[in-house]
């Protein structure tokens, strides 16, 4: 099995806001050599890693997962070194006052979001600012900062890689690099198993903003999709009837949707029931609010299938996932694809 | 990194919530070692060291030890643990922190401050902060008896927050309130010792408990040295961001430590301010007025003990106080070291208890 | 040149309707390009053919449409009731003139007693100065579509007042920049897009056509030197032209956008950085249709965008002029 700890601090470390994905080069170029034969990045930005077929006969599978992550940019310099941002994908306000940044400007700098004093708060403390009302203080001065910080610098939070109890983990960008690595560790399984088809894993890009996904499916043309994005673990203080009721830890949640590709899904899931993998499944009908939208209606169209790792405190800095969950998507994954692949193969 | 700076960081790395300072005292003591003549812990925890001096009046420099944290209130089934507040927090800067969480001599494991995602909220909680009621601790527990294998309710959690220079000079971390007080009275003392000097005032360092929740040990401690006179080491919210209009801003980071006129405990005397304030201006030491009536120390309580004390209380100006990112700048820990340690070697005779 | 852009504002073109526009911008284009032509939906596509053996193919799309209205309704006083087509600003839009596309004109208000917060779409009608339906059925047809009078006054220094800047400023730079290439090495696409207010619709099937390698919009982004603007905008009147980071529909290329910052540097053209936080331009279409192109964006800026005055900078228009040439003439980008 792939070390998924180091795996998941590789693509998570660098700077990958929608749109800024290329601070990941050298985690990618691991990849590309550990496991692929190739990668290339596509015009819209998205990185796709190919392994060849060793045998012929076999479908041609892709695995998504998108490799941006929601961040801040600079849009002005104010005096006293003070930035303003706004928000590149949906930011959880509730986190950001005297939450500490990285800042990837000329030099890597670091900033805290200014967290206004009490007495300087109008009205109702329980209100939160807007994103655009924020500003970070970069200790720097005006002029200092106008050399080091253009306009448009990409800003993302700074965070630490933490192990919590029963194998969870706590960091940013799981959504949704922790699939990737899932991604990773499936393919890693297949090639050990001395699977022969050709393997293509995508990355894609600016899934935040602008769902550049489509333009790379486009020029790939896979035989099927198997899209892995992460999704929101049941917590306290949510409706206990709400549809979704996977929790941490249970595995990973399999999306019956009529927008992806209902036969292909039921098939994944009665694969995983037959040979007992540890799955949940949940029902959303018109939208997984994921790249899984889109995929199926790209080209000539691509039976596409959506598994989700379950994840706590979406977008913020400190999402927590399982590894063992992360594990158990793989090893479903992998599993899957051998049979698809057997099929095929007669 | 000067070495006052040095003793800071360690300091605002140890674990010291409100009624829990044991880490904070044991390096103190442990950097103190000999430097003294005499150590006195009363019963609540307050930690004293005496330097005698050449006159029987005694100053008091006093700092605080703990630092605002949360107490562990309940566990539930799934193994999420929810807590309450020690210390006064703005709401806003508690969800998503990640927390260390233990007690005192037992193991701190990770942690983090959660509740719903943005996308589970309801439209009428979107743009709302969390009341802290709704937030609980992550530590990846998967029951309520697993939890248990680790926190008992009582324990206490802090922020998980490293102490780094960034900008120009300036420093972030958590605990500032009030370890840069500590900070200084240790630097104070090392100085002391170091040039075998022998104050004109008594001198009673005290590092003291419970500021943070009002009911400080300060009381204890200034109602048993009845001081003549003293010297109150804090830090204080500023507000110099951008955008905030100057009569807003309390201080300025970079120049200099405050030294308050009034704030909501305290009314300082005029000939304190006076006194402290131009010790700055003969020694070239930047230091400036608080220019703002808001929070409150422990002069508050010291002023009103016994029969009443001459005060002044100087303190190191940061921004997001109370979060578990605290901003200052380093100069100003130098500034105001270098005026506490004038106001604590400073003839009797020059100062307003004469 | 201004008489020029006085055409370029003055033919009317609301979404879907803009066929008289493409048409003159065809004829103004054609002496400087190799082909031009017209697909289904009334793009208007425009090519300088490279020299280069392998050359890229770089498309530069402004959008011709308008804001404006439709005709959906003729009551039996003669008034007219119409709906928005794209985004319109009723409060500035009160009370000013709507000329059609048969060249009616008439006055849009709100009904009586509608207080400022009120004032949406089904507040207003079209007072067209007939007494009957029959009357005003000579002059407007139901689905016939109108806009707000475009003018163009010059006021101080290098500003001009008017509308619809968004985007015919950006169709004129095209054909102005097209006036400027002499033999470029790349595959020079001009295209000047239909339905961009409505939802970006024209650029995504000229995209589909061309199948760029570079995809760069031509068209305005709102400066935020205005009295307390409503958001926080880096871009500013005057400044030069602004080079797109992102809107919210595109993250642009960032080699790309480097790409164009080094080349206004080196050829000394006023530019800034454009980071916006709100709607969208057509670089978001040619970035995702089919294989995907490498997209950003050369923006003019403007201020009270979408009203009945819009205000632009002739010395930022000259800027986007130069810079749209100079990258049109780059060898490889």
């Amino acid at each position: 099995m792939a070390d998924l700890f180091d795996l998941a601090s590789r693509l998570t470390c660098g700077c990958s806001v929608s749109g800024f994905e290329h601070g990941q080069e050298e985690a990618l170029e691991y990849i590309r050599d550990k496991y692929f034969d190739e990668m290339r990045r596509e015009p819209a930005g998205s990185y796709v890693f190919v392994r060849h077929a060793k045998k012929p006969g076999y479908p041609r599978i892709m695995f998504d997962a998108h490799m941006d992550e929601v961040g801040m940019m600079v849009t002005q310099i104010l005096d006293d070194g003070f930035l303003r941002i706004t928000s590149i994908g949906g930011l959880d306000t509730r986190i950001l006052p005297a939450a500490d940044v990285t800042i990837y400007g000329k030099e890597t700098l670091y900033g805290v979001i200014v967290s206004t004093p009490p007495h300087l708060q109008s009205g109702d403390a329980m209100s939160l600012p807007k994103v655009d009302d924020l500003m970070i203080d970069t200790g720097l001065s005006k002029e200092k900062a106008e050399e080091l910080i253009p306009v448009g610098t990409p800003v993302s939070y700074r965070f630490k890689l933490t192990r919590l109890q029963n194998n969870c983990i706590c960091g940013k960008g799981f959504d949704d690099k922790i699939c990737a690595v899932a991604g990773i560790a499936a393919i890693e399984q297949l090639i050990n198993d001395g699977y022969g088809g050709e393997l293509i894993l995508l990355l894609s890009t600016k899934e935040e903003i602008s769902r550049a996904v489509v333009a790379a499916v486009y020029e790939l043309q896979p035989d099927y999709a198997i899209v892995s994005d992460v999704c929101c673990a049941w917590v306290p203080e949510c409706d206990k009837d709400a549809k979704r009721k996977t929790t941490v830890g249970d595995g990973p949640e399999i999306s019956l949707s009529a927008i992806t590709d209902v036969r292909f899904t039921k098939r994944f899931i009665e694969f995983a029931k037959k040979n007992g993998y540890r799955h949940t499944v949940c029902v959303e009908a018109t939208s997984t609010g994921t790249n899984a939208n889109d995929i199926p209606l790209v080209g000539l169209g691509v039976p596409t299938l959506l598994v989700s790792v379950p994840l706590k405190n979406m977008h913020t800095y400190s999402e927590v996932v399982s590894l063992d969950d992360v594990a158990d998507t793989a090893a479903l994954v992998a599993g899957f694809i051998k049979e698809l692949g057997g099929e095929h193969n007669g | 990194m000067a070495k006052g700076l040095q003793l800071l960081e360690k300091l605002c790395q140890a674990f010291g919530p409100t009624s829990c300072e044991y880490e904070v005292a044991d390096l103190i003591c442990e950097e103190l070692q000999g430097k003294y003549d005499e150590h006195t812990v009363d019963f609540i925890g307050d930690h004293v060291f005496r330097i005698k001096g050449k006159t029987d009046r005694k100053l008091m420099l006093s700092a605080h030890m703990d630092e605002v944290g949360l107490m562990i209130s309940a566990i539930d089934e799934h193994g999420y643990i929810y807590f309450q507040p020690v210390g006064g927090f703005d709401v806003k800067v508690l969800c998503g922190r990640k927390l260390f969480v233990g007690d005192y001599g037992k193991e701190k494991i990770s942690g983090l401050i959660a509740s719903k995602a943005i996308h589970q909220q309801s439209w009428e909680e979107r743009g709302k902060a969390t009341p802290i009621n709704k937030m609980y601790i992550d530590i990846g527990a998967k029951s309520k008896e697993d939890a248990e294998k680790y926190v008992s309710v009582g324990d206490y959690a802090v922020f998980d927050s490293d102490f780094i220079r960034f900008g120009d000079g300036m420093i972030k971390g958590k605990a500032i309130d009030d370890r840069i007080g500590c900070a200084v009275l240790c630097d104070i003392i090392n100085y002391i010792h170091e040039n075998k000097i022998t104050p004109d005032f008594d001198l009673y360092f005290c590092f003291t408990v419970r500021e943070e929740v009002g009911r400080s040990g300060a009381v204890v401690t200034a109602n048993r040295i009845k001081p003549d006179m003293a010297l109150v080491l804090e830090a204080t919210a500023v507000g110099d961001i951008a955008g905030t209009p100057a009569h807003k801003r309390v201080a300025d980071t970079g120049k200099g430590p405050t030294v308050s006129f009034m704030d909501h405990g305290t009314a300082y005397r005029s000939e304190m301010i006076d006194f402290a304030m131009k010790l700055g201006r003969d020694n070239d030491i930047p230091c400036q007025l608080k220019r703002y009536v808001s929070g409150g120390n422990d002069a508050g309580h010291i002023h009103k003990s016994s029969g009443g004390v001459k005060t002044v209380a100087v303190s190191c100006p940061t921004r997001y106080i109370h979060s578990a990112s605290c901003v200052f700048n380093e100069a100003d820990y130098d500034s105001m070291y270098r005026l506490a340690r004038q106001i604590a070697l400073c003839p009797v005779s020059e100062t307003p208890v004469k | 040149m201004i008489n020029d852009l006085k055409t370029i504002m003055t033919t009317l073109g609301a979404s879907s309707r803009e066929d008289a526009i493409g048409d003159k911008l065809s004829e103004m284009i054609r002496p400087y390009v190799d082909e031009v032509c017209k697909d289904p939906l009334g793009n208007v596509i425009a090519v300088k053919r490279g020299k280069a053996n392998d050359p890229q193919k770089v498309m530069f799309c402004a959008h011709m449409d308008e804001i404006g209205f439709v005709v959906t309704f003729i009551q039996d006083d003669g008034l007219v009731r119409v709906s928005s087509v794209g985004y319109i600003d009723y409060i500035a839009a009160s009370n000013h003139r709507v000329r059609f596309e048969n060249g009616a004109v008439g006055v849009l208000v709100p009904e009586g007693k509608t207080e400022a917060k009120d004032l949406r779409q089904e507040k207003f009608y079209v007072d067209l100065g007939v007494k009957s339906r029959r009357e005003a059925e000579r002059k407007v047809k139901i689905g016939e579509t109108g806009a707000i009078e475009s003018t163009l006054v010059k006021l101080g220094g290098k500003r001009y007042s008017g509308r619809p800047f968004d985007d015919r400023i950006g169709c004129y730079i095209l054909v102005e920049a097209a006036k400027l290439l002499k033999k470029p090495e790349n595959d020079i696409y001009f295209v000047f897009s239909v339905q961009e207010e409505v939802g970006c619709r024209g650029s995504r099937t000229a995209s589909f056509t061309v199948r760029p390698d570079i995809g760069i919009a031509v068209d305005v982004t709102p400066s935020g030197d205005v009295v307390n603007p409503g958001t926080n905008l880096c871009v500013k009147l005057g400044g030069g032209a602004a080079i797109k980071v992102k809107d919210n529909s595109v993250m642009c290329d960032q080699a790309l956008v480097r790409f164009i910052t080094d080349l206004a540097e080196e050829k000394k053209i006023a530019h800034q950085t454009e980071v916006l936080t709100y709607g969208g331009t057509d670089a978001s279409s040619m970035q995702t249709v089919a294989g995907g192109s490498r997209a950003g964006g050369i923006s003019i800026p403007i201020r009270f965008c979408h009203s009945p005055n819009e205000m632009i900078d002739m010395g930022d228009v000259e800027a986007c002029i130069k810079l749209v040439a100079a990258v049109a003439e780059a060898k490889r980008i």
